[in-house]
């Protein structure tokens, strides 16, 4: 790594030089990072990322609560099921963050969606495949052994809007 | 416990940006005809007039997609010398990179077409960290001591304060990318305007890769699997420093130390 350093504490400098800016660097000058978000007021996520995240929270948590219960018949998720969850989730369409989930005691994730009589539930196994079942408006859909990225969030959108 | 709390509840990203930059700056027929085809392009996104009190003096345009109470999600901007794609509302790499890459396509479009000379990439993060209670910021919260990216003083030097960096990675001449990067950090005690004015402290961290290939080949045709691979490589460097710089309590609840609660797969 070659470095330059500039460190800036109120208007004092110090440090051994100056960066000098390398022809590269025209992306920075254009850019106007010398404008940080900090500068700009940006400084609340919106309302959408929020909740995106707060359920990516959520998984994790629950994840990590399943896997200190340190009981021989609980096993918590494999990585390849959180990969997948994580992608399903960030895959969504902002009106579908409304979810239950439920992590079962073999480390399968679920995301359940409507009630009883018109569902929508989504199933990720140890391997991360992804498995879907919903029912509603006198029909039924389902798919097997999918990857998270082929999931059809336009049909779980219809059915979040038909519940609206 | 830490006062100090990441952007949202899983991330520390605020912003997430893919630029393509070219050689000369665009002329204004150019950024018009660009503009007409991106805004045919970009279905779900709305044209919106150029803030240019946000992104500096330079004429800019701008497509905003939104969300849920109309904030802002992704933007795409046409400045100069070259486009991006601002992401506000993170959504992994894998989605943000693919889609970003999607949202470029008429850009690449011209570039394949050597309408436009592309010069390089980059990737930047805007990672941010707020205190609510400033009288009780310590950099340590955020900010791993006796890393190579940070300077000690630092620790020592109270609430506000910034820090630069900037170095090319020059080591790997195997690799077909030379990569220039840029750390900057700032800290300082915020006061907002309005009814709600209580002050709170705010690190924000950005991050940035610019990538040119050395083959000038691949810079003037470049596939798309090609731009992935280059913003992989760039995440990656990215990844590899916020693992260095950060505290390992805010890697944590940022997700970055994931998968010690989860169980590897059986052989």
């Amino acid at each position: 790594m070659n470095a330059h350093c500039r460190i800036e504490f109120s208007d004092d400098r110090w440090g051994p030089t100056a960066f000098s800016a390398s022809k590269d660097a025209d992306f920075d000058h254009g850019w106007k990072t010398a404008k940080s978000a900090l500068q700009l007021g940006r400084l609340k996520p919106g309302r959408t990322y929020s909740k995106r995240s707060s359920r990516l929270a959520q998984l994790r948590n629950d994840a990590a609560a399943l896997s200190k219960l340190d009981l021989e018949e609980v096993t918590p998720p494999s990585i390849m099921s959180m990969h997948a969850a994580r992608t399903f989730i960030n895959g969504l369409c902002e009106g579908c963050l409304d979810f239950d989930l439920e992590i079962s005691h073999d480390g399968e994730i679920n995301f359940l969606y409507g009630d009883e009589t018109e569902l929508f539930h989504v199933h990720i196994d140890e391997h991360g495949a992804l498995s879907y079942y919903a029912k509603w408006d006198g029909g039924e859909m389902f798919g097997d052994d999918k990857c998270a990225g082929e999931f059809p969030h336009q049909e779980l959108l219809r059915f979040v809007d038909h519940r609206k | 416990m830490s006062n100090t709390t990441p952007f949202t509840d899983a991330h520390a990203i605020a912003r997430l940006d893919f630029a393509l930059i070219f050689k000369k700056d665009l002329t204004d027929d150019e950024r018009a005809q660009l503009a007409l085809e991106l805004q045919a392009h970009l279905d779900q996104f709305n044209r919106v007039e150029a803030d240019n009190d946000d992104e500096g003096d330079e004429p800019s345009i701008a497509f905003d997609r939104t969300g849920e109470d109309d904030e802002v999600t992704e933007s795409v901007h046409i400045h100069g010398n070259y486009v991006h794609v601002v992401w506000s509302d993170y959504r992994g790499w894998s989605f943000s990179r693919d889609s970003a890459i999607g949202y470029f396509q008429p850009v690449l479009k011209w570039v394949r077409e050597g309408r436009l000379a592309l010069s390089s990439i980059s990737l930047v993060y805007r990672d941010v960290f707020f205190n609510e209670t400033p009288d009780t910021y310590s950099a340590s919260e955020v900010l791993k001591m006796g890393g190579q990216y940070v300077a000690q003083k630092i620790f020592s030097s109270g609430p506000r304060w910034r820090h630069w960096l900037a170095w090319r990675n020059s080591e790997a001449e195997s690799l077909p990318v030379v990569t220039y990067a840029t750390l900057r950090i700032e800290a300082d005690v915020v006061v907002p305007t309005g009814d709600d004015n209580a002050s709170f402290h705010c690190t924000e961290i950005i991050h940035s890769q610019n990538l040119r290939w050395r083959d000038d080949a691949l810079l003037t045709a470049p596939s798309d699997e090609e731009l992935r691979k280059a913003w992989n490589s760039a995440h990656g460097a990215n990844h590899a420093l916020i693992q260095e710089l950060i505290t390992d309590d805010m890697l944590e609840r940022i997700g970055l130390k994931e998968g010690s609660n989860e169980r590897p797969l059986p052989h």
